[in-house]
């Protein structure tokens, strides 16, 4: 082992460079001049080499030509976790600068008090310690200060905001399913994103060119790098290792955290740098990983139990009065322009299970990607060729979420697993859900037919019931979950540890429950608010 | 006036020409899509009557226009264990007398079938779909796509009708 000879003990160590990563060393460092250690996994993406402008028989040549897309996403043969049939658990990572922000969602939702009073109200497990006025002015900094286009409308589930951008307009697909849904009684809102329709919040605004998921070019959409870490770094009070896989937060004789372990991705040499408080961001199954590892943190016994994400599926269509028009080019931000916030709670019905589900709709329109629904119309020949080409911008979709409740044997653990390629075991993820998600699946179909039969829409055959595989949301939560009672939580209301006092877990692991929102930009709000409250207690001496 | 035919046959020609191009400005590392790697040449030749079944030419290419069966002989090449099965079936297809009996009638049997005449089918018709879609003849020149594009403004519905 090789230990620094004239160890520096650093101000604050942050573990991970995504949201939650990079918005603590953001706000430490911009804000309140503080000096930074970022431990980050991985290196930076070059947003000159990412294919976003690169259409699919180019992508094909370029593929013949030997030639790949910048590798993203973690190879879990590098890097494996511990998931076994029938409840395989499907973790997305990203190990690298800015992680998942690279090739997120973008769907920036802000939670209600519909979500942050559900568990005090409907009694299922411990209730979350903040409400909507403790998180609102955060909101509104996230919004400046990364841009989100969206709408001013608030519904009883999903505030607006007067920080939104403007929204870009509708596909004729969401024209008509807003208007079915809300035949129904259902509103549909602007969709909120994470992406700059202007420039008023001083980042470029989006080209329209709808690879997004390729990675932004000119970054018009958030993501960490770019937003955050890159104007940290700037100011020279922020230093980025990259290539740092942490295993360990080490603790000293005090109780408190006094540096991590980490091992260098290309030597695998082992480090060790120490500091006086950390801030774990390395997303929910890693942070808890390292915080089992670390066997710290956990007198309550909570951490690792409590996994939640959500479920969800997908139904597809075609418009009739869509079939056989002209194609438009119907890319926009790359994903929905609308969304159907949670309704169930308006019309005072009670329904057989508890909290609720929205709805996306992304791939809406004449996109890229036909072979999915081409291949289930029947025949072949020139009719067949016919009749796809008549689909083709007549498709409308439909990606309900719902919101699996927080289950103490839906779990993250490293018991007996295997160790990784620098000895550290690895993640096991146990995972199923149960009646109540069952029974919320019903209505979530009777959603979607609903409003597929109301625009009499011919549906692509489809099973009720099923259910993309676990993990799919890419919105792992609650292993490490914040609450009042040290006893039942591991965190409190500003995301530090109740046991380590100077420890702070700002990513997804945090969040009490799960709802059935996109959390990335709660993400960034908590973790402002836990690095201001943090600022504030190094300004007073506390830590 | 040119017939819609000439109009695809110009448009063909167009395109083998720039695709030519391409290749003779950086043509280290790269292999013409014309050139099958795992197919032998009667392989071919069968499997581009197959994809022109599934997708024929109408005023716009066909599959085999848009050299599909050099896309599916990629994959074949890229991937041994599917080329292999590849491989008997199209042997299974010759063997039904396919080439020199009524093609159309043969692939309307099989799409009606069950068992191995159906999944033959239908992982031709997949394969066939997956690649014609996915070129400029399938995308763009067939179905309209013209997007992944700078847009300076997303004007998104325009039909008056529908607001």
């Amino acid at each position: 082992m090789f230990t620094q000879s004239a160890p520096e003990v650093h101000d604050i160590i942050v573990i991970g460079s995504g949201a939650a990563g990079g918005m603590s060393a953001w706000n430490l460092v911009v804000n309140h001049g503080a000096n930074v250690l970022m431990l980050d996994a991985g290196t930076r993406f070059k947003r000159e080499e990412f294919w976003t402008h690169v259409k699919p028989w180019q992508w094909r040549e370029r593929v013949e030509k030997g030639l790949a897309p910048p590798r993203i996403q973690l190879d879990t043969n590098e890097q494996p976790y511990i998931s076994k049939e029938p409840n395989r658990f499907d973790l997305i990572r990203v190990w690298g600068r800015g992680g998942k922000t690279n090739i997120w969602g973008r769907v920036a939702l802000r939670y209600s008090d519909l979500d942050f009073e559900g568990p005090a109200k409907d009694g299922w497990e411990i209730p979350w310690p903040i409400r909507y006025k403790d998180i609102a002015p955060y909101y509104d900094k996230v919004e400046q200060e990364i841009g989100v286009c969206g709408g001013d409308d608030d519904t009883d589930s999903l505030p607006g905001s007067k920080y939104h951008q403007p929204p870009p307009a509708l596909r004729c697909g969401e024209r008509f399913m807003k208007r079915s849904a809300e035949a129904m009684g259902i509103k549909v809102v602007n969709q909120r994103k994470a992406v700059n329709t202007t420039t008023t919040a001083g980042h470029n605004p989006c080209h329209y060119c709808g690879a997004c998921g390729r990675g932004c070019d000119v970054a018009a959409f958030f993501n960490s790098t770019d937003y955050l870490t890159d104007k940290a770094e700037k100011t020279g009070k922020l230093k980025i290792v990259d290539n740092a896989v942490v295993a360990h937060i080490l603790l000293g004789d005090n109780g408190l955290a006094k540096g991590v372990r980490y091992f260098d991705r290309v030597t695998k040499a082992e480090r060790i740098v120490l500091g006086k408080r950390i801030i774990l961001g390395a997303s929910c199954v890693d942070s808890t990983r390292i915080l089992l590892n670390s066997k710290i943190g956990n007198s309550s016994g909570v951490i690792g139990n409590y996994l939640c994400e959500q479920v969800r599926f997908h139904m597809f269509g075609f418009v009739p009065e869509l079939m056989g028009t002209k194609a438009l080019n119907d890319d926009g931000l790359g994903g929905e322009h609308i969304y159907l916030p949670r309704y169930n709670a308006r019309d005072g019905r009670k329904r057989d299970y508890l909290r609720g589900f929205g709805s996306q709709f992304w791939n809406t329109g004449a996109q890229a990607g036909v072979g999915n629904w081409a291949k289930q119309l029947d025949g072949f020949g020139l009719e067949y060729k016919r009749a796809i080409k008549k689909r083709y911008p007549a498709l409308v979709a439909m990606h309900p979420y719902g919101e699996v409740l927080p289950y103490k044997h839906n779990r993250v653990s490293v018991n007996g697993t295997p160790n990784d390629r620098y000895g550290v075991p690895i993640a096991r993820i146990e995972y199923s859900i149960g009646e109540n998600e069952r029974k919320m699946l019903n209505e979530m179909y009777d959603l979607a037919e609903g409003v597929f039969r109301g625009m009499k829409a011919e549906i692509v055959p489809y099973q009720r019931g099923s259910i993309d595989p676990f993990g799919s949301a890419i919105h792992e939560h609650g292993t490490c979950r914040m609450g009042a009672d040290p006893k039942t939580s591991a965190l409190n209301a500003f995301n530090q540890m109740h046991d380590v006092k100077n420890v702070f877990v700002v990513d997804g692991s945090s969040f009490t429950t799960a709802s059935e929102k996109n959390p990335t930009l709660t993400i960034l709000a908590l973790a402002w608010r836990a690095t201001d409250y943090l600022a504030e207690q190094m300004r007073t001496g506390n830590l | 006036m040119n017939s819609r035919r000439e109009l695809i046959q110009i448009a063909l020609t167009a395109t083998a020409i720039a695709a030519q191009e391409h290749h003779a400005s950086d043509n280290e590392i790269a292999p013409s899509k014309k050139v099958a790697r795992f197919f032998k040449p009667a392989e071919m030749e069968l499997l581009a009557k197959l994809v022109d079944h599934i997708i024929p030419r109408s005023d716009t290419p066909g599959a085999a226009d848009a050299s599909v069966h050099f896309y599916i002989d990629w994959l074949a090449f890229t991937t041994p264990k599917r080329g292999a099965q590849l491989r008997k079936d199209l042997a299974w297809v010759r063997k039904q007398k396919f080439v020199t009996g009524d093609q159309v009638a043969l692939l309307t049997s099989w799409s009606k079938a069950t068992g191995e005449p159906k999944r033959i089918f239908q992982t031709l018709k997949d394969l066939t779909v997956d690649g014609y879609y996915g070129t400029r003849e399938g995308l763009q020149m067939e179905l309209g796509w013209n997007a992944n594009t700078f847009v300076r403004e997303f004007k998104g519905c325009t039909h008056k009708e529908h607001a």
